[in-house]
């Protein structure tokens, strides 16, 4: 028996903004909606904006029976997991057939947060600063400035974020005070290699996963959607960029630093 | 030489790790990210040590291109997209220090006094500089786009057959437990 087609656009919109906030490139949320959709006796038709999407479900043998629905996109971390599974779930719809009440089941648990200590989060993030402060010729007292700059600006970030703060003016404030922490290491004499210090210092800030995903959107012919993303991805850019010039003003620095 | 390289692979391979496990990524994908970031950065360095006259922008391109068809034979074994794999072990690519050197470049000629030989050669500075960056980060994109793009089709069956059932094994028997307890 066909499912009733409330229950599959519902199930649909929610899965694609799950599947958007996760972090997915639009060509994967088209491919897995059609697939479901298909799988369950009907087409899906999507517009992807940079805050919600249109989609609309229709029976491809009687048009007159469709359901159209705007949904808005929350911002989220990037979860590789979430798309992995999603896009895994797409294929179990496909292949076995399940109901949409046990796909809903299985959405519901891919949704669920894994249990993530976040100082290990933290402590892993600072390390992999630090060895690209390395990679850029930095000395060990370098090192460390950043490690203490990026343990510090991730806590604060995600403190900030969750307390409901714009996300670029959290990203100014966290890149000026990552980046001032690593020129410290310099201002009291530990560190000789201020450029590899400040250079890797706010790096954790930068949006490589939306930015790589808009280059492949906009040769993917998602055109709207890539440059969205890619404007975006370049305000948060050049809010980091902000916090350093911040650094620099404060630092009276000159040619040294070049 | 060689050793300056593993040195550099052991390096970058510790930032993919760091990068994969905030973008919260199966932890069975962890150690592939890290090694292929290792692999790629190294390959670059080797790219711009050897004597065959590759800019910066075409090294990159070049091991973001090989760092993508391994990631797409990692992500057929471990059934996961082919981003999840290769997008973290691209990020130690990214120019850092030429983008901060760009804002350096762009704070100096701010501060330099207005029409003077100084501001005209910050500029330059920040123009080279801020392109440099810039298409380094582009050929780190397109590298991938081209691997997403001629595998597209593999790439989106590359999660067919995981199977969700045997990951979320027990977590389905606790919610059958509670339908059958709601029942009663």
């Amino acid at each position: 028996m066909k499912e009733n087609i409330d229950l599959v656009t519902d199930f649909l919109a929610d899965y694609a903004v799950e599947l958007i906030s996760y972090g997915s490139h639009t060509a994967r949320v088209r491919r897995c909606l059609l697939r479901m959709a298909n799988s369950y006796g009907y087409s899906v038709s999507t517009s992807f904006f940079l805050d919600h999407i249109n989609i609309t479900v229709y029976d491809p043998a009687i048009y007159l029976i469709k359901r159209s629905y705007i949904k808005s996109v929350p911002q989220s971390h990037v979860n590789f997991r979430g798309i992995s599974e999603l896009s895994a779930l797409s294929w179990e719809v496909y292949e076995d057939k399940i109901s949409i009440k046990e796909a809903r089941k299985y959405f519901s648990l891919i949704k669920k947060p894994k249990v993530r200590s976040h100082l290990v989060l933290t402590l892993i993030l600072s390390v992999a600063l630090a060895s690209f402060a390395k990679l850029f010729g930095g000395d060990f007292a370098s090192l460390v400035a950043v490690f203490i700059g990026t343990f510090v600006g991730t806590n604060l970030r995600d403190f900030l974020l969750k307390k409901g703060f714009d996300i670029r003016a959290v990203f100014i404030f966290v890149s000026f005070l990552s980046s001032y922490i690593a020129y410290l290491g310099f201002y009291f004499g530990f560190s000789e290699t201020p450029l590899a210090a400040l250079s890797a210092s706010t790096l954790y800030l930068f949006w490589g996963v939306p930015l790589l995903n808009s280059v492949y959107d906009i040769l993917n012919n998602e055109i709207l959607i890539g440059l969205a993303k890619l404007i975006r991805v370049c305000i948060m850019t050049l809010c980091v960029s902000l916090g350093i010039y911040f650094t620099l003003l404060l630092s009276k620095i000159g040619e040294m630093f070049l | 030489m060689i050793e300056k390289i593993l040195f550099d692979a052991f390096l970058a391979c510790i930032t993919g790790i760091g990068f994969t496990y905030a973008a919260n990524a199966p932890l069975r994908t962890i150690f592939y990210c890290g090694l292929l970031g290792g692999i790629g950065h190294s390959f670059r360095f080797t790219l711009l040590s050897l004597d065959i006259n590759f800019s910066i922008v075409l090294s990159t391109l070049i091991s973001s291109i090989l760092v993508g068809f391994l990631a797409t034979l990692f992500a057929q074994n471990k059934k996961v997209p082919i981003e999840v794999i290769a997008f973290p072990a691209l990020i130690p690519m990214i120019p850092g220090v030429y983008a901060y050197k760009a804002i350096v470049s762009i704070f100096l000629f701010l501060k330099a006094e207005e029409s003077s030989a100084d501001q005209v050669k910050y500029l330059t500075e920040f123009f080279s500089y801020f392109f440099l960056a810039s298409f380094v980060v582009i050929a780190l994109a397109v590298g991938i786009s081209i691997i997403l793009l001629v595998f597209s089709e593999k790439a989106f069956a590359m999660t067919r057959g995981l199977k969700l059932k045997k990951i979320y094994e027990k977590e389905l028997a606790l919610m059958k437990q509670e339908e059958a307890g709601e029942e009663k």
